[in-house]
């Protein structure tokens, strides 16, 4: 059986020098394992209510629409115009768009219309606001552009970035209220366990906007009175600079983190950012203990972290590590800007930690080492023993509750293991 | 309008048909894709992908590798992927994006199987076409490349081609095809021997179960005289069908599936009495296979249209939601190049 291309902690910071956006195991073809799926640009922009999606492509890049948009129920409020041969050569789809917002318009009535374009009309290099333009004149509701283009999946304007910056771009200015701050970056509300909300009242903060708990437009259109956007997710980082500069709303990065000191930090630049320290000692120190009585309790269990997890692989592993828990491997295609320092901290922890590409060819059927737990979707297809766990962006735990919530997810799913594939199946995940 | 679909969703691409004829015969099959078009391959249209050993893999394409045409970089990257996994064959397999940037996947499969010694072909496939378009493309590659026949094709088994699951799952199991062929039928797609893979004409006769596979088996005739039929089993998902339409003796009925389903389902009903039976498709229609009448769709607003005047439609449940001001009777028949796993 052919080994699984492996390298370690030490054997990637040995690499000099080590860059944000190097590959693991180098260049090499991808194995779209299942589970190696993410929320994907549909479903990410449908999350705007009362808003409709004109995508136009060749057939092909709608497929997953057919099936993930009839079990997440948005097949009703996207359109698809697609182009043919002649269509690619001679641009005469780009006609057509006016017309076909038009109709969707006419047929779904939404407050507002993405148009997405794909990896066809970033090559063409198409120009979607000139196009969006025309189409917003035609169709007569907001019209705003965004790529679904996994060509551009590592550059900076990368899909998943791009749909974030089109749906927070129909936020008109509006009065500001200081009691509101929003989050940029989570797909699914906040969890209610979360001590965020009750962290905030500290600064004065009584709503926490969120584009995946709006309900309507109107919902919507109150995100732009936030005094302050906070980026859970670094995707986000672009648009919450757009809403800067556009709305004038200042922004902060705040890392979804599980360490408990780690979390400590990220609450304190939240805090700076509002003018206010936070106290939240006591919602650390039931973290820790949480974490505590977890690692007595599984004392020797190996939990093998996959890449397709909320939050960052590396940081969820040196978390375990820290409270004594085994980690047999970590999955990791490319390394992120925040992956270096952990990283560093790593080293010092456990040098000789593998990391795998989950995407690498040879993972397919690969020996890897055996862990009790699979946590992310992406390691569960490669563990089949394993309890799998499924901690992905369909939920958006934060803060010290999320190292609680990770960790009762984990005995949930040991106790209560579900197979693998009905987790696929329930995740609605686009591969 | 042109290209406009509100109602029905994108069907399986042609690149799904190309990977469902080649994914389990023992080749490297690439998608010469970024990612996203393998995604629907593997997410969506290859049911047998979940723990299957198919190779089946995306050439990772990134926007500097399109600008800048860095062909040799994709060449490396197969090359280390069929060292790795000793395959019979590779295959490259068109997109959108290796169509737009206009890549010579014939060229580099000539360069490819210079270095590995190995066959390797291309699939002109491009996201635009259908699944059955794709698939028609691979069999008639696989014929021209891996078809010699070297065996007394008397003695050989039956070929039984377009019988992927894009095809028939949902109507037939694959074990059902093979029981109905017999235990050595070849269906072609199916894991395959070296002497088989240098040798897929060695068929005594084929039978054709999708249009996808006439190309092939008519180039099988002319070159080395093996004849061919086109057919499809009975099957209960037909029976189903027939018993919901039995009350209906004299209404005018239309049946959407590939044409070769859809010919054997009307067959049935023929032969239970109905008169007026019309099969429709999205997929191709072949003209020899097909009677006065039948209905060839790729445009939205002309199909809801053409259904209007039939008085029961067999289709799969995905259709429903364009036939909103059909007052006819609906009947089942799932087909899973339109709705995967939806209703499955």
């Amino acid at each position: 059986m052919t080994q699984p291309a492996q390298t370690t902690v030490q054997e990637l910071l040995a690499r000099e020098p080590l860059r944000a956006g190097a590959r693991t195991q180098g260049c090499h073809l991808h194995f779209n394992g299942p589970g190696a799926a993410g929320f994907g640009v549909k479903r990410a922009a449908m999350l705007l209510p009362e808003s409709a999606m004109l995508l136009v492509a060749p057939s092909c890049c709608g497929r997953h629409g057919t099936i993930t948009g009839n079990k997440t129920g948005f097949d009703e409020r996207i359109f698809y115009l697609q182009m043919d041969e002649r269509d690619v050569v001679t641009g005469a789809y780009l006609r057509r768009i006016p017309e076909a917002a038009a109709l969707a318009a006419k047929r779904a009535h939404p407050k507002a219309l993405i148009l997405c374009m794909t990896c066809v009309d970033a090559l063409l290099g198409t120009d979607i606001d000139r196009v969006a333009r025309e189409a917003e004149r035609a169709c007569g509701v907001p019209v705003t552009g965004c790529f679904m283009d996994p060509i551009a999946r590592e550059s900076k304007n990368a899909p998943m970035v791009s749909v974030q910056q089109a749906v927070m771009r129909f936020l008109l200015p509006a009065k500001t209220d200081p009691g509101q701050v929003n989050l940029l970056g989570n797909f699914a509300p906040l969890e209610a366990e979360s001590e965020l909300p009750r962290l905030l009242k500290q600064a004065g903060i009584s709503r926490i906007g969120q584009l995946s708990a709006c309900r309507s437009f109107a919902e919507y259109q109150a995100l732009a009175r936030a005094r302050l956007n906070v980026v859970v997710h670094p995707q986000a980082a672009a648009s919450a600079k757009d809403l800067e500069r556009r709305l004038g709303i200042p922004f902060v990065e705040i890392s979804h983190t599980h360490g408990v000191e780690r979390t400590a930090e990220q609450m304190d630049a939240l805090g700076r950012s509002l003018g206010k320290a936070l106290d939240f000692a006591a919602d650390a120190a039931r973290a820790k203990e949480a974490l505590s009585a977890f690692a007595a309790r599984h004392a020797g269990l190996r939990i093998a972290v996959g890449e397709a997890v909320n939050g960052n692989p590396f940081e969820i592993a040196e978390t375990l590590l820290e409270a004594g828990l085994e980690v047999p491997f970590v999955l990791r295609n490319l390394l992120s800007r925040q992956d270096l320092p952990i990283l560093r901290r790593l080293a010092a922890l456990r040098p000789d930690l593998p990391v795998y590409s989950g995407v690498h060819p040879s993972m397919q059927g690969a020996p890897l080492p055996p862990a009790d737990v699979a946590l992310g979707l992406d390691a569960g297809y490669f563990l089949p023993k394993a309890s799998s766990v499924c901690w992905n962006m369909e939920r958006q735990p934060f803060g010290f509750s999320g190292l609680t919530a990770l960790l009762s997810e984990i005995e949930a799913c040991i106790a209560h293991p579900l197979p693998h594939r009905e987790q696929m199946h329930g995740s609605y995940l686009v591969v | 309008m042109k290209g406009f679909f509100q109602y029905l969703a994108p069907f399986a691409p042609d690149y799904s048909g190309a990977a469902a004829v080649l994914y389990e015969m023992g080749g490297l099959a690439v998608l010469c894709d970024p990612g996203g078009c393998s995604g629907n391959v593997c997410g969506y249209d290859e049911p047998r992908f979940y723990g299957g050993s198919g190779a089946l893999l995306s050439a990772a394409l990134r926007d500097l590798d399109a600008i800048l045409g860095k062909d040799g970089a994709l060449q490396r990257k197969v090359l280390g992927a069929a060292a790795q996994g000793g395959y019979a064959f590779t295959a490259l397999i068109g997109t959108p994006v290796s169509s737009v940037i206009g890549m010579d996947l014939r060229a580099l499969c000539r360069s490819i199987e210079r270095e590995t010694g190995r066959t390797a072909f291309e699939v002109n496939t491009d996201g635009i076409g259908l699944y059955d378009q794709g698939q028609r493309k691979a069999y008639l590659q696989l014929i021209r490349r891996l078809g010699a026949v070297g065996t007394d094709a008397q003695d050989a088994a039956i070929g039984v081609l377009g019988a992927t699951p894009l095809d028939t799952l949902g109507l037939l199991p694959p074990e059902q095809v093979r029981a109905h062929y017999g235990p050595s039928a070849f269906l072609y797609g199916d894991p395959c021997t070296v002497e088989r893979l240098g040798n897929l004409a060695g068929v005594r006769e084929n039978r054709v179960v999708s249009p996808s596979g006439l190309a092939a088996a008519r180039e099988m005739e002319a070159q080395f005289g093996i004849r061919y039929q086109t057919d499809f089993p009975r099957c209960a998902a037909f029976d189903r069908a027939a018993e919901r339409l039995s009350g209906r003796k004299g209404a005018r009925i239309l049946i959407l599936h590939q044409q070769m389903a859809a010919n054997a389902l009307r067959e049935q009903l023929e032969a239970e009495g109905h008169a007026d039976v019309t099969v429709g498709t999205w997929f191709l229609l072949d003209k020899d296979c097909a009677r006065e009448g039948d209905l060839s769709f790729a445009d939205e607003d002309a199909f809801i249209d053409a259904v209007q005047a039939f008085d029961a439609v067999v289709a799969d449940p995905l259709y429903a939601r364009a036939l909103e001001r059909f007052a006819g009777a609906f009947v089942l028949l799932e087909h899973f190049a339109v709705s995967g796993d939806l209703y499955i």
